[in-house]
């Protein structure tokens, strides 16, 4: 597997603050990695920093072993980057966007009308190609996107938040098109706020105010945290909201963090739970079960980690 | 350089111009009113100037010259005075804007050689056309005296010195052959500038230009082929303006239709770069407007030539002039459509070098921007 896309100690700063600070990435071919992080992390920036849009301060970046800067027109025939704002012609129809791509990439004629065929076909927009690009509803929008930047049948997908604002069956389509991509052979850097898009990935890549805080896969990341994780749950609704009972619960000194995630809070123990603990969830009906640690487990842990330090 | 990559921008370019009725209309339209409004509205020469007349006299000297001021229809008689109260209350009622009186012993005077006076009051709110009818009246009433001396002297050979003014190029003084060549130079610039500067703000604005970027396409090629469709309409236009100005506002062409066409589209190359050069600078489609209409209407209304004569305006004025195109535009125009002058290489050099300047170093600021990754949003 060759090395496709390669990032070595990347730094930039606009004005006085960093928006990514000494960030190294690989993404070999065949593999999807992805790049979480909360917004603000320091993703877009790191993602125009990888296509070429925006120079690094520091570091630099390759594209199939040629260094970026150099060779920016070459690599552009092989990159294929998705923005996380809609940026194709609103008042273009979906095949009028799709050729316009086809053209600026010098896609010939019949090599167009296969991948036009090809992409019709799986991102099932066939029907709407006369439709506006503005009046698509939002995942069939990201689908044109993405099969705008497919035109030029790119090595390197650099994609940004490419399921944001989604519906959770459009997400699943658009997913489908990634692992099929990768199959064939592509590499793709995907950001993401979805966790669960996270886990499907091949590679993960944390980022925290600038700085890359996670870096492995999923297997590996997970097993460097030995903590035990209890899932506890309020159903009889005991306290008025779960940021009380997190309140409560960071009064037991074996409890070393506490994350809320969706209705439930997740606490991370030194050990086992003790009797007082054990007391306590019985006292307010709540119920509890260990659970294995994940991705976004392990990214808090790390981000609290690299606050205190 | 390469030719798909252009036609590709050119054609999309043209596809969103077809969507969007407002902009063609716009571009197209726009032009053609004002050139018609503007045309028939700058009317400066006088016509229907109404008068009224206080004769006190009434005798047939006062008859005749009353006569020869109302001969050429600029002056039509409104208001028959019997009394000077009349006077003041016509103007304010707006009944007429000059009062002719002639007093009493106006004949007599005459009869008896002694220098004759007769009073005309102009309504002086609007100076400008107050100092037309007061040249015009005394034109008017010198003549009447002339003629009078004669025939006393019974001599009407007698050797006078006699000022045979005639004017060339309008003969007739329209306002609309001065205005309208220069009205053409202020619509071409207007139009072109407005469209050019907002195509590429646009993209900016939308967050579209940061995905063409990461085509291969290069920044030339992108201008050029943004550039090739308002080139197109601009010509439309031009040949709209300069047709109607033609045979609706009677301009004449005198000079070579080649010579004008080749003009004309040195000075679209500079309004095209205007247009460029905005767009460049500015980040979204609003401000863009804005830029390109303070950057042409103004100027070119004030510091062209195109009302105010430039040799009248103040030094620091004139300096200024030299920058605006339309002023180096409108003197070509008014050579070829009026003199018959077809040889303008100084101003149309100076034009040609604007263009290349804009456009190079529109396409420049274009390049730095895109290295140093400012055009992301």
């Amino acid at each position: 597997m060759s090395v496709v896309l390669q990032l070595w100690n990347i730094t930039k700063s606009f004005g006085k603050t960093f928006a990514v600070k000494d960030v190294t990435i690989q993404v070999h071919e065949g593999t999807i990695c992805g790049l979480i992080g909360a917004d603000g992390a320091g993703k877009s920036t790191l993602l125009r920093i990888a296509c070429g849009l925006i120079p690094p301060d520091t570091g630099s970046v390759q594209i199939l072993n040629e260094e970026l800067s150099k060779n920016l027109k070459r690599a552009r025939q092989v990159i294929g980057y998705m923005p996380q704002r809609f940026s194709l012609y609103q008042d273009l129809s979906v095949e009028e966007n799709i050729r316009f791509f086809a053209k600026l990439f010098r896609v010939h004629k019949k090599e167009r009308e296969q991948l036009e065929r090809k992409l019709y076909h799986f991102s099932k927009l066939e029907p709407f190609k006369h439709r506006r690009a503005g009046d698509l509803s939002g995942g069939m929008k990201q689908k044109l996107a993405l099969s705008c930047t497919l035109m030029n049948d790119p090595k390197l997908l650099l994609l940004d938040e490419p399921t944001y604002g989604v519906d959770p069956i459009s997400r699943q389509e658009l997913w489908e098109i990634l692992l099929e991509l990768k199959r064939k052979g592509a590499a793709i850097l995907v950001s993401t706020a979805y966790m669960d898009e996270a886990e499907k990935c091949d590679w993960i890549y944390g980022m925290h105010q600038g700085k890359m805080v996670l870096n492995g896969t999923k297997e590996k990341i997970v097993s460097q945290f030995q903590q035990k994780i209890f899932q506890v749950e309020d159903p009889t609704q005991q306290f008025s909201s779960l940021f009380e009972l997190k309140k409560k619960l960071s009064g037991f000194f074996e409890i070393k963090q506490i994350f809320q995630f969706g209705n439930s809070l997740h606490i991370m123990l030194s050990n086992s739970l003790s009797e007082n603990i054990i007391h306590f969830f019985h006292q307010n009906n709540l119920t509890y079960k260990e659970i294995n640690i994940g991705i976004s487990d392990a990214f808090f842990l790390q981000t609290k980690k690299q606050e205190i330090e | 350089m390469d030719f798909r990559s252009i036609f590709a921008i050119s054609h999309k370019e043209i596809l969103h111009i077809l969507r969007d009725k407002r902009t063609l209309f716009v571009a197209v339209a726009m032009p053609v009113m004002m050139l018609l409004l503007y045309g028939y509205a700058i009317d400066m020469d006088l016509k229907n100037i109404t008068v009224g007349i206080y004769d006190q006299d009434q005798s047939n000297h006062s008859r005749k010259l009353l006569e020869r001021v109302l001969a050429n229809q600029t002056f039509i008689q409104t208001a028959h005075l019997t009394h000077y109260n009349q006077i003041e209350q016509g103007f304010r009622t707006q009944t007429f804007r000059v009062a002719i009186i002639i007093p009493h012993q106006f004949a007599n005077s005459l009869a008896q050689k002694k220098q004759t006076p007769i009073q005309v009051i102009i309504d002086g709110s609007d100076a400008n056309s107050a100092n037309i009818i007061m040249n015009s009246i005394s034109a008017s009433i010198q003549s009447f005296s002339l003629e009078f001396f004669q025939t006393q002297l019974n001599t009407p050979n007698i050797p006078l010195i006699n000022i045979q003014s005639r004017i060339w190029f309008n003969e007739e003084l329209k306002s609309p052959i001065f205005i309208v060549p220069g009205l053409i130079a202020l619509f071409l610039v207007m139009v072109c500038a407005l469209l050019t500067s907002v195509a590429l703000a646009k993209e900016k604005e939308l967050g579209t230009l940061e995905q063409l970027l990461t085509t291969p396409i290069k920044a030339q090629e992108m201008m050029i082929g943004k550039l090739l469709p308002y080139t197109l309409i601009a010509s439309i236009d031009a040949t709209l303006v300069l047709l109607i100005g033609r045979y609706l506002f009677q301009v004449p062409l005198k000079g070579s239709v080649f010579a004008l066409v080749v003009y004309s589209a040195i000075y679209l190359l500079v309004a095209l770069g205007m247009g460029l050069m905005i767009s460049v600078l500015v980040k979204t489609q609003q401000l863009a407007l804005m830029s390109a209409l303070v950057a042409t209407l103004l100027p070119t209304l004030l510091l062209s030539g195109l009302i105010f004569p430039i040799s009248s305006m103040p030094k620091a004025l004139q300096v200024i002039s030299y920058i605006i195109p339309a002023r180096w535009y409108i003197e070509i125009v008014r050579g070829v459509m009026l003199k018959g002058i077809n040889w303008f290489p100084k101003n149309a050099f100076i034009l040609f070098s604007m263009a290349i300047l804009l456009i190079t170093m529109s396409t420049r600021k274009f390049h730095q921007q895109l290295k140093k990754g400012e055009l992301t949003t």
